[in-house]
């Protein structure tokens, strides 16, 4: 795995990594990834159409449209690194 | 057994506050030892050993569990406490709500004292990759207590609490159970609501009780399985009193023994000890065969990429932006997410990431994540086949036993090796338990695993019993 | 969509509240929070998809949408990819097929409100809340074409009752791409996409804004550049999004947490038949039953609400009575609803009485001016209009032997006019008319008034 390709994975994950971790990932990603390239050999078949992670029962519960208001609204603004006046805040977004 | 502490609380004949103070001061006295826990909960504990005292007192009901000292994986939400996932980005973190399944406990009586240490957002093996120290296993406190429910496994192996609950993505229930000496049960997906659960995998997480016998397990997972209309994935099946017939034997019983699990990689002690064990049970009735898992060989690959690419995407969210980590500054956004992901995350979990970002990404989609959902079929197949003609699947719970701290750190893939036994259980969603089965030859622990198709929690509680019977 | 609470929590999906009022953990993607579907959510969208002609899938997957941004709780947003709800469908522009490729369900993100300092606020009300995302073939032909289908598309969610469909509060959004090519060629060009257009007249003026763009550049350098455009509506240009990065990798995956939505047949079965009758459907049985203009039956369709109004005043204005009721409802009372800057569903004459009065213009019972006075009264105190006549005495005079006496008072009293009228001058029989109206306090049946005076005039000769 060339260091341009890590640099874009991490970007792409928003992972800031230091020279030595770009080094280090580089070799163990690829070595990783030659322990499952095995896969290539198991014989499947070419569709799964929906990969399901497990077997369909009658599909999604559905739950009725009633509105609640939650009891930890204000624990939720409490643990927050930075809630005034009402909003969340955060550095500005560039756009 | 718990049973004999819970009788006497309801009877009024034992306090609960006493047997939680004992605990809380065990637990104080072995933090230093083996860093089991990131927070002891004295106060909170407490005050619920007295409500259910109060409870007792006034001749009310106070549940199957009453009073009993439980610890809980801190990667599990309870409403006012700490909760790290054993993290640097979660330090600070206060659980505004309550997991379903520690509701669960705590409605049944249960008194939580303790939130237990972990590998940092449950990945990996050993107990090592936690932020906050790893956790040492009380038989050798040189060596590693297994992973990720590191704290838990060793807070029960310690007698500190009478159980605990873990989750187990791929072994993290199992295998520390198995390196501490203690019982470790991960359910079938789905028994279990994950609701509070902080997600590794999504579709391979289960949350499974640790104690000290296997009728404890049971107790406990009687508590906290059943469904959860918090959660999308548990299932509506009714929960059996898996209590009831647990020690009716293994008479009759058809055990297949994996021959794919018992050859390269195995130590030769723990093969010897399960081997043993397949002898013991067929003297108790059980029948032993060989089966073939064809598909064996590809769980841990299968594992190493769906594990990671769910987490990736379950990970995203910790941004320092509504809660967690937030280091000041940074010039804009994107520096802001990168800071607060840099300074919080470990090397392992950074590293999972990386990997999972990868598989998902374009191009490499199809060759790495579709096709291993594709081959996690097969490994389901290859179960469903296998439980056509046997009952239980006997096979060892770990290949090794705990390896001394340090010892794996540089050797990637061998520490992924360690959950050989344990992954194609969560990748097909059945359920399993790992069982003491003695010690080896240098006083470690030797776990035996048994594996039921789905649902099939009873007959492995009976199993299980026969075996710890065997070794006690 | 209009839901009482979020697509996957039961945070009331509310717009207009004080920020961060309507959250919870699920919806501000605390660790550990699992979703769970709203089952009105999936109505609505089964009902869009079938007010848009499209097949339901039976079975459609969540998958997650994966991409990092403040206003996006868990950094992904849970969408549908492969197998989206609704597929193939079609709205019809003028007779032009617009070909719906698909439609599907997805949660909204929350609000970012850019702030001094170098600070942006987050509010995540609407964070969660249900969107369906529909996407067009490249069908459309023109920026008109394009605003016309999205009036078509507003007209038909409200009337499936799936949305209010308002830019203005941002219920309804578009993101269009555009592309050109040679009047001979099928192929489509390199196309551009635009976003942040809030009115169909935003969305007008930015397409033909970069229609025109494209051209020149197409001119001037031969190929246009692949990338996403911002409508400033204040300099009315579209400008580059100043984005350092390529296009972005979503990384979709089905949603773990999510089994797939199973829609049984009996279901779909159920919503269609609770459907409404649709804005042309509607409009065809007012030109053929009741026999109104296009133009007429085009105003009242235009909202499902002014014509469900209609339908019901029809009842006792009587169907012979249809034109005059529509007049009365398109002209007088929507006139007043907008003069007044009210809702139509909060107007207060009810659809009866509305009919009624139109109903004793027409048998002859007030005149078409006192009509207007009886609305007013009818607004104003919301009485009946039978009342209100009987309370103020407005009945129109229509006996034959009064109207004769007070013309022939009139002809009395006005030696002038009947002078200029038998002279030639029959325009002054207005004035005439007039003077009866005022004497009678406008209750005189004006047609029979007029025609009473002629006669008489005409005996005169």
């Amino acid at each position: 795995m060339d260091r341009e390709f890590i640099e874009k994975i991490a970007e792409l994950a928003r992972l800031e990594l230091s020279e030595e971790e770009k080094e280090t990932f580089s070799g163990q990603l690829t070595d990783i990834l030659g322990y499952v390239d095995k896969l290539s050999q198991a014989h499947t078949d070419k569709e799964l159409g929906k990969h399901l992670s497990h077997e369909e029962s009658e599909g999604l519960k559905l739950r009725p449209d009633i509105s609640r208001r939650h009891e930890s609204i204000r624990d939720i603004k409490r643990i927050a690194p930075d809630f005034k006046d009402g909003y969340f805040r955060v550095r500005k977004v560039i756009e | 057994m718990i049973k004999e502490t819970i009788e006497k609380i309801k009877q009024g004949r034992l306090k609960s506050a006493r047997v939680v103070e004992e605990s809380l001061k065990k637990a104080r006295q072995g933090q230093s030892r083996y860093n089991s826990y990131i927070t002891i909960l004295d106060e909170k504990a407490m005050q619920r050993a007295d409500y259910i005292d109060d409870c007792v007192k006034k001749g009310e009901d106070p549940g199957p569990l009453a009073g009993i000292p439980v610890a809980v994986k801190d990667n599990m939400l309870y409403r006012g406490t700490p909760m790290t996932c054993a993290s640097e980005m979660l330090r600070n973190y206060i659980s505004p709500y309550t997991a379903t399944a520690v509701k669960k406990l705590l409605e049944a009586g249960a008194v939580i004292v303790a939130k237990t240490n972990m590998d940092e957002f449950a990945m990996g093996s050993s107990g090592e990759t936690s932020a906050f120290g790893p956790v040492r296993n009380p038989i050798d406190t040189e060596r590693i207590p297994g992973g990720s429910s590191s704290g838990s496994a060793a807070a029960v192996a310690a007698g500190e609490v009478m159980g605990a609950l873990g989750s187990d993505t791929g072994g993290s229930v199992r295998q520390p159970a198995s390196m501490c000496g203690v019982v470790g049960l991960k359910p079938t997906y789905g028994m279990v609501s994950r609701y509070g659960l902080s997600a590794f995998a999504s579709s391979l997480d289960q949350i499974g009780p640790l104690t000290g016998k296997v009728e404890d397990a049971a107790r406990i997972l009687k508590v906290i399985a059943g469904f959860d209309q918090k959660d999308s994935t548990s299932v509506d099946i009714g929960v059996s009193d898996y209590v009831k017939d647990v020690d009716k034997g293994v008479d009759g019983l058809k055990v297949g023994i994996p021959k794919e699990y018992m050859g390269e990689g195995l130590s030769g002690e723990v093969r010897q000890r399960v081997e043993n064990t397949a002898q013991k049970l067929e003297r108790k009735g059980a029948r032993i065969r060989e089966i073939s898992l064809k598909s064996a060989e590809y769980a841990v690959a299968v594992y190493y990429i769906i594990g990671p690419a769910e987490a990736s995407a379950n990970l995203a969210r910790y941004d320092g932006i509504r809660y967690g980590l937030r280091p000041g500054n940074s010039k804009n956004l994107k520096e802001q997410y990168k800071k607060a992901r840099k300074e919080g995350f470990g090397a392992e979990v950074k590293r999972r990431i990386m990997l999972g970002t990868y598989v998902l990404s374009s191009g490499y989609y199809d060759e790495y994540y579709s096709k291993a959902q594709r081959v996690r079929k097969l490994i389901k197949e290859d179960f469903d086949e296998a439980f056509s003609g046997v009952d239980l699947i006997l096979s060892p719970t770990t290949p090794t036993t705990a390896f001394k701290l340090g010892e794996k750190s540089d050797d990637l893939i061998g520490m992924y090796m360690s959950d050989v036994y344990t992954v194609s259980c969560n990748l097909a969603g059945i359920p399993a338990i790992s069982v003491p089965a003695g010690k080896d030859s240098a006083g470690l622990p030797i776990g035996c695993q048994l594996i039921s198709p789905s649902f099939g929690e009873a007959l492995l509680f009976r199993g299980a019993r026969q075996i710890e019977k065997f070794y006690e | 969509m209009k839901t009482e609470s979020k697509l996957f929590c039961g945070c009331q999906n509310k717009y207009g509240s004080p920020p961060n009022t309507h959250i919870c953990p699920v919806c501000t993607g605390q660790p550990g929070v699992l979703p769970v579907m709203n089952e009105k959510a999936m109505e609505q969208a089964v009902r869009a998809s079938l007010a848009l002609g499209c097949a339901v899938n039976r079975t459609s997957v969540f998958a997650r949408k994966q991409y990092f941004y403040p206003d996006l709780p868990k950094n992904y947003q849970i969408s549908q990819y492969k197998i989206p709800l609704g597929e193939n469908g079609a709205l019809y522009v003028d007779g032009e097929k617009i070909s719906i490729e698909r439609a599907h369900l997805e949660e909204d993100a929350g609000k970012l409100v850019h702030s001094r300092g170098g600070i942006t606020k987050i509010d995540y009300n609407r964070g969660g809340t249900p969107l369906l995302e529909i996407v067009t073939r490249p069908d459309i032909k023109s920026p008109a074409q394009a605003a016309d289908y999205l009036k078509i598309l507003r007209q038909r969610l409200r009337y499936a009752g799936v949305s209010d469909c308002d830019m203005e509060k941002g219920s309804l959004r578009c993101d269009a791409n555009i592309s050109l090519s040679p009047g001979d060629s099928d192929r489509l060009g390199t196309k551009t996409e635009v976003k942040n257009m809030n009115s169909f007249k935003g969305v007008f003026r930015a397409l033909e804004y970069e229609a025109k763009r494209q051209e020149k550049v197409l001119t001037e350098k031969g190929e246009v550049m692949q990338e996403t455009r911002l409508w400033d509506e204040d300099s009315s240009v579209t400008k580059t999004m100043r984005t350092k990065e390529e296009a972005h990798d979503y990384r979709y995956f089905p949603d773990p947490d999510l089994p797939p939505l199973v829609i049984r047949q009996e279901k779909i079965d159920e919503i269609k038949v609770s459907m409404p009758e649709f804005p042309s459907q509607r409009k065809k049985r007012l030109t053929e039953k009741f026999k109104l203009s296009e133009y007429d039956a085009g105003v009242l369709t235009g909202e499902k609400e002014v014509v469900d109004y209609f339908e019901e005043a029809l009842e006792t204005a009587g169907y012979e009575n249809a034109k005059k009721l529509s007049n009365w409802v398109t002209v007088e009372l929507m006139g007043r609803v907008n003069s007044e800057n009210v809702q139509f569903c909060d107007q207060p004459v009810k659809p009866e009485y509305m009919g009624k009065m139109v109903f004793l213009i027409k048998d002859g019972t007030i005149s078409g001016k006192m009509a207007k006075k009886v609305f007013d009264i009818m607004w104003d105190e919301g009485k009946p209009p039978e009342e209100i006549i009987r309370e103020k005495g407005m009945k129109q005079i229509t006996s034959q032997d009064k109207i004769s006496d007070i013309c022939g008072k009139a002809i009395e009293e006005n030696p002038e006019l009947v002078e200029k009228y038998l002279g030639g001058k029959t325009g002054v029989i207005g004035a005439l008319v007039g003077s009866v109206m005022r004497e009678t306090k406008g209750q005189a049946n004006p047609k029979l008034v007029n025609e009473k005076l002629r006669q008489l005039l005409e005996k005169k000769k």
